[in-house]
């Protein structure tokens, strides 16, 4: 990525509905990642379900 | 938007048949794909269930060997879940949420091309198991060990499908979080919300906290049978039993994501077809929110025969009986919405209120099974397939092809036949009681589920309900050529309102709804919601 020194000009205003726009897709990434957060956390707390139950029973094969 | 910004985002531009069906970022593209994909497999299943009423035509061995006969009870099972009731109510979601909450699209839509190209690979693995030495997978469509290990190697195959089938449901359900919650158009409150998107954000919920559940319990029985593991062999120390908890953690909850949105289309049908808004709207948004949190509670009512302890057998029973309450709510206020209304009976309305009676015999025989006592002698019998296939097929699915019945005008911009619609309607109703009906006999008195051969005892029921079952099959095809028709060949235009009294905005567009849809933000009209106005 290439950062672009302030040149002074002015700038072109910058779209409202854009920026809106943006900021939906922003929220809306976050909140996925949120929720595949909690999707893991539940993956794992099945394999840990698992683990807990087992491990006091486990027998090591022969 | 700038203009130049929207001709770039927003613009027509011609895709070739490639690109718009294989690579498509579209919800109503993507939307198109996942029905049209589960009303194929509709009918790889139905024809599994073909086979099997015609294997219990009669007593006594006729087409198959039993082997064969638990492959096609275990995979017509993982296929109607998976393959056919999720992924067509995630196609509504794709092509109604956007529409009906006032989005350009979902929020996240290459999520939504990638979520459901995994299906047809994982179904291509799960289908590819019946051509694999020791054949597929053959004990039921819950996997349970000591079983499901005994079998063969297929089962890896089958294991691989699930976790993807997993992925693909868990990345459509956080998009769909992630679009109701974010895109939104200015003044769409979450209490303006149509019924419909309220009850895809709470199934959506439920998906994300089970599904991986469910991939974690198949995981363990996949490294339990290739990697030396024992978490529920016996022998070793592992539990059984304990595959089962997990395993209905996953699956009392997965009832009510196959549910849940089935009451979302009915509640958005019954009040247009009524001329009146929907009664209680907000008890129906928390009635739907308290079956989902309830649904966590009840998942050893699957197991009363397992040897639970007393105490859990009482809190579970007490726990399911409870459901009855915000499913009763919802009833009666379906019942309410059409009280003293200005009823029609157009198809999507005859398929809703089908819903109703049909989803309320078998929701009436799932009281009967939270009961311990009764339970014990209900369990394992076909009193519990006729009760799930009420629920399943009177209710999910029925309520599918209502939506489709009441939404394909605006999806392809014609109007279906009415006729062959109501034709439709009412064979299968009728056939579906004479399928599902006689099971509950047959269950009471006492053949089990899951079995090819049986006694002569139950001979006439058998035959009575496999006569049902290819009239309800065939029946099918009439909805195949009712929507073939309306999409290809229908002359008759449909308006952008295509029923009288409906509102919410989807009906605020053309018909057919054009590839983008809602590029500005719509003005919500509180006067024009789904549901009538906030009054009640």
């Amino acid at each position: 990525m290439t950062l672009r020194k302030d040149d002074g000009q002015p700038k072109p205003p910058v779209d409202e509905a854009m920026r809106e726009s943006g900021r939906r897709k922003a929220a809306a990434r976050r909140t996925a990642w949120i929720v595949a957060a909690i999707a893991i956390a539940f993956f794992i707390a099945a394999l840990v379900q698992g683990h807990f139950t087992g491990i006091p029973n486990w027998v090591p094969p022969r | 938007m700038s203009s130049t910004a929207q001709a770039v985002h927003y613009g027509e531009h011609h895709q070739s048949f490639f690109e718009r069906w294989f690579m498509s970022t579209n919800h109503k593209d993507i939307g198109t794909l996942y029905l049209s994909f589960s009303f194929l497999m509709l009918f790889v299943g139905g024809s599994f269930a073909m086979l099997i009423r015609a294997e219990l035509f009669e007593p006594g061995m006729q087409l198959m060997q039993p082997y064969f006969f638990n492959e096609l009870t275990s995979m017509h099972g993982l296929i109607m879940i998976f393959g056919v009731i999720m992924p067509s109510f995630v196609g509504l979601a794709n092509w109604m949420i956007p529409m009906q909450i006032g989005a350009p699209d979902m929020a996240l839509p290459r999520l939504n091309n990638l979520s459901f190209w995994l299906l047809p690979f994982a179904f291509i693995l799960m289908l590819s198991t019946f051509f694999m030495p020791g054949g597929a997978p053959a004990a039921g469509w819950t996997m349970y060990p000591p079983l499901v290990l005994q079998g063969g190697e297929s089962i890896a195959f089958l294991i691989f499908s699930i976790h993807l089938l997993g992925i693909s449901s868990v990345l459509g359900s956080i998009n769909i979080i992630a679009t109701v919650l974010n895109m939104r158009a200015p003044g769409m409150d979450l209490l303006k919300m149509p019924m419909f998107c309220w009850s895809w954000l709470i199934t959506s919920f439920l998906v994300i906290a089970v599904m991986p559940v469910l991939s974690g319990a198949v995981t363990m029985v996949l490294f339990d049978r290739f990697f030396g593991t024992n978490f529920f062999n016996a022998a070793a120390g592992g539990d059984p039993v304990m595959y089962q908890h997990v395993f209905w953690f996953f699956g009392h909850p997965e009832v009510y994501i196959m549910i849940l949105p089935a009451f979302g289309i009915v509640s958005e049908i019954v009040p247009v077809f009524s001329r009146k808004p929907l009664f209680g709207y907000k008890a129906m948004v928390f009635a739907i929110a308290c079956i989902a949190f309830l649904s966590f509670l009840v998942w050893s009512h699957h197991m009363f025969t397992v040897g639970l302890p007393l105490g859990g057998e009482v809190f579970f029973m007490y726990a399911t009986m409870l459901i009855a309450v915000p499913t009763g709510v919802k009833i009666f206020n379906w019942v309410a919405t059409m009280w003293k209304g200005s009823l029609s009976f157009e198809t999507p309305m005859l398929w809703a209120i089908g819903f109703i009676v049909l989803f309320s015999i078998g929701g009436f025989s799932g009281v009967m099974m939270a009961l311990v006592p009764a339970d014990f002698q209900y369990y394992g019998t076909y009193f519990i397939v006729a009760h799930f296939h009420y629920v399943l097929v009177g209710g999910a699915l029925f309520s599918i092809i209502g939506a489709v019945y009441y939404w394909l005008p605006k999806w392809s911009g014609h109007m279906y036949s009415s006729f062959w619609g109501k034709l439709h309607f009412w064979s299968s109703v009728i056939s579906v009681n004479v399928l599902f009906f006689p099971q509950q006999f047959l269950g009471f008195a006492g053949m089990p589920r899951r079995i090819p051969d049986y006694n002569v005892a139950f001979a006439d029921w058998n035959m009575v309900s496999s006569i049902g079952g290819f009239w309800f099959g065939a029946t099918q095809l009439i909805f195949v050529g009712v929507v073939i028709h309306c999409v290809f060949f229908s002359k008759q235009k449909a308006t952008s309102r295509v029923w009288e009294h409906a509102y919410g905005l989807e009906w605020t567009l053309p018909s057919p709804a054009p590839h983008h849809s809602f590029t500005e933000p719509p003005a919500i009209d509180d006067s024009q919601l789904a549901h009538g106005t906030l009054t009640h």
